[in-house]
């Protein structure tokens, strides 16, 4: 038998209640961005409509829906990223603190710095690992040697340093997936956002590369204000504090069923709509 | 549907818990029986039965494992599978309660009892509706049944309160009769932790029903002064 003491027993408990996966919400938690009544269009078509919910800061929000129902649409309005596709139209607002990133006078590269995006596929440039997270601090004018330590943080903080840090100048396409995806990671904190957008990051990335990106999140979330994306179910109720639950009206429209808790969503989701999605017997 | 075998698996391992279900309230009564008429060929016939009720559990906790395993079950599919494999473990300790029953009536022997039985069958007879009732809300997913079945708990606490004192009677009066009365009391202790069980397979019944884990009867579990 393992001897343990009363207090290591007690301290065992207390750890196992707070885990370190899912993340609770309290009612305290400071709201970082809060969308309101938002429509989006491609042309005449209306992708999404009516979609309101506060994203609370430091915490991983995850948004899960069947495909086509307008998730990643909305995850782009998050940071203004549907603005580079032409003929598109933005009804509601879209808050960062407070301050509405779609009025008139919001610097565009500032909302985009702040709230960071990292994609589906990994996408490093064609260029070494170093020059891959140095890419956007060297155009905010840092060099030198606050450059280097940049570099180095971020890829530590991407969980990523032990493995490149004697092949800096190699390229970053020669990482492996789940190797890019983190050295994406690294370059988007690199200009310290404070908002990370992951639009299915693991989706080309084997299991475990998938559990090393999930650690990172959770590392992360202490910092950063943290919204995903994600096809895996399981993936949204290990990392996220809150889930929202995409679904098309039936115009086609991407509309929000259901936000809370995730514990919640994944046990005892209030509508029945959610509870066809995630168990899986849907239309 | 896109889960047919999925909800098929579920189905069939519902329908091995309510055959598990069965078996074991047949067991309540046989083993009062076999107390009442002192059979010791049925005490017998039910402690050998008694292994085929544990493989049935771990039969049913086998293939409960398997489905969360590959299925990854959630929302209400995984309120059920978790409620069913809590459920066949609560029969099974249920089994072996009655199994105490007649270990009872090995154990006495050609000993006459201390008094003919009258609470006692009562109590099983609550005991075995009780747990009828428990399986119809199981099959039913019924959380208003379920929780009418454990209000019903509160009967058999009345019981076995009330034999505890008439054989602490017997005792006080001649302490000779002790390992007699000890017999009856321990029978009297198996079936109100039947009660207990049965309370707690409808608290799993709301539970997977519901989402709402509650304890019913708290005030019940306190010990008989
Ligand atoms: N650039 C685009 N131009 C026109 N329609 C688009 C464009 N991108 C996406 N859509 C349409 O918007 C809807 C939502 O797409 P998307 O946001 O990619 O969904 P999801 O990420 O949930 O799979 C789909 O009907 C899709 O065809
Ligand atoms: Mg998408």
């Amino acid at each position: 038998m393992l001897e343990t003491t009363q207090s290591e027993r007690l301290g065992i408990f207390t750890r196992a209640l707070s885990g370190n996966t899912p993340q609770e919400t309290s009612a305290d938690t400071k709201t970082k961005m809060r969308v309101q009544n938002l429509d989006f269009y491609y042309g005449n078509f209306r992708a999404i409509a009516g979609v309101t919910m506060d994203i609370p800061e430091k915490s991983i929000t995850a948004i899960i829906g069947s495909s086509g129902c307008g998730k990643s649409t909305l995850l782009r309005t998050f940071n203004r990223m549907g603005d580079l596709v032409g003929h598109t139209r933005v009804r509601g607002s879209v808050t960062l603190d407070g301050e509405n990133i779609y009025d008139r006078n919001v610097d565009v590269v500032l909302v985009r710095r702040r709230i960071g995006m990292v994609f589906q596929r990994p996408n490093p440039f064609p260029k070494s690992i170093f020059d891959n997270v140095a890419y956007g601090p060297r155009l905010l004018g840092v060099g030198g040697k606050a450059l280097e330590q940049i570099v180095e943080q971020s890829l530590r903080d991407a969980a990523l340093w032990d493995e490149v840090k004697d092949k800096l100048h190699q390229s970053g396409l020669a990482l492996s997936g789940g190797q890019q995806q983190r050295l994406c990671v690294a370059r988007t904190i690199a200009v310290k956002p404070e908002v990370i957008l992951m639009d299915e990051p693991c989706s080309a990335l084997d299991p475990i590369a998938t559990y090393k990106i999930e650690e990172l999140m959770i590392q992360l979330r202490n910092e950063y204000t943290i919204v995903i994306v994600t096809h895996n179910m399981q993936q949204a109720a290990r990392v996220s504090g809150l889930t929202a639950f995409m679904n098309m009206n039936p115009d086609r429209a991407g509309v929000l069923v259901e936000f809370g808790p995730t514990t919640q969503i994944f046990t005892n989701p209030a509508k029945k709509e959610t509870e066809d999605y995630i168990t899986g017997r849907f239309g | 549907m896109p889960r047919d075998t999925f909800e098929k698996q579920v189905n069939d391992l519902k329908k091995t818990l309510l055959a598990l279900g069965a078996l074991t309230t047949q067991t309540i009564s046989d083993g009062t029986e076999a107390l009442k008429t002192r059979d010791r060929v049925t005490a017998q016939s039910l402690i050998k039965q008694d292994i085929e009720i544990n493989r049935m559990r771990y039969d049913i906790e086998e293939r409960a494992y398997r489905l969360i395993a590959t299925q990854q079950p959630l929302a209400s599919d995984l309120r059920e599978i978790m409620s069913i494999l809590l459920i066949a473990i609560e029969l099974e300790r249920i089994a072996d309660h009655s199994k105490n029953l007649a270990e009872i009536v090995i154990r006495m022997g050609d000993e006459p009892l201390l008094k003919p039985l009258i609470d006692i069958p009562r109590m099983a007879q609550l005991c075995e509706s009780m747990l009828g009732q428990a399986l119809d809300a199981v099959a039913r997913n019924d959380s208003e049944l379920a929780r009418a079945v454990c209000n019903r708990d509160e009967e058999i606490d009345q019981l076995y309160k009330q034999i505890f004192r008439e054989l602490m009677t017997y005792v006080m009066e001649d302490s000779r009769t002790v390992t007699r009365a000890l017999n009856l009391l321990f029978a009297a202790h198996n079936l109100e932790r039947i009660g207990d069980r049965v309370t707690n397979i409808g608290e799993r019944v709301i539970y997977a029903a519901t989402g709402r884990l509650e304890e019913l009867n708290v005030e019940n579990h306190q010990m008989v002064e």
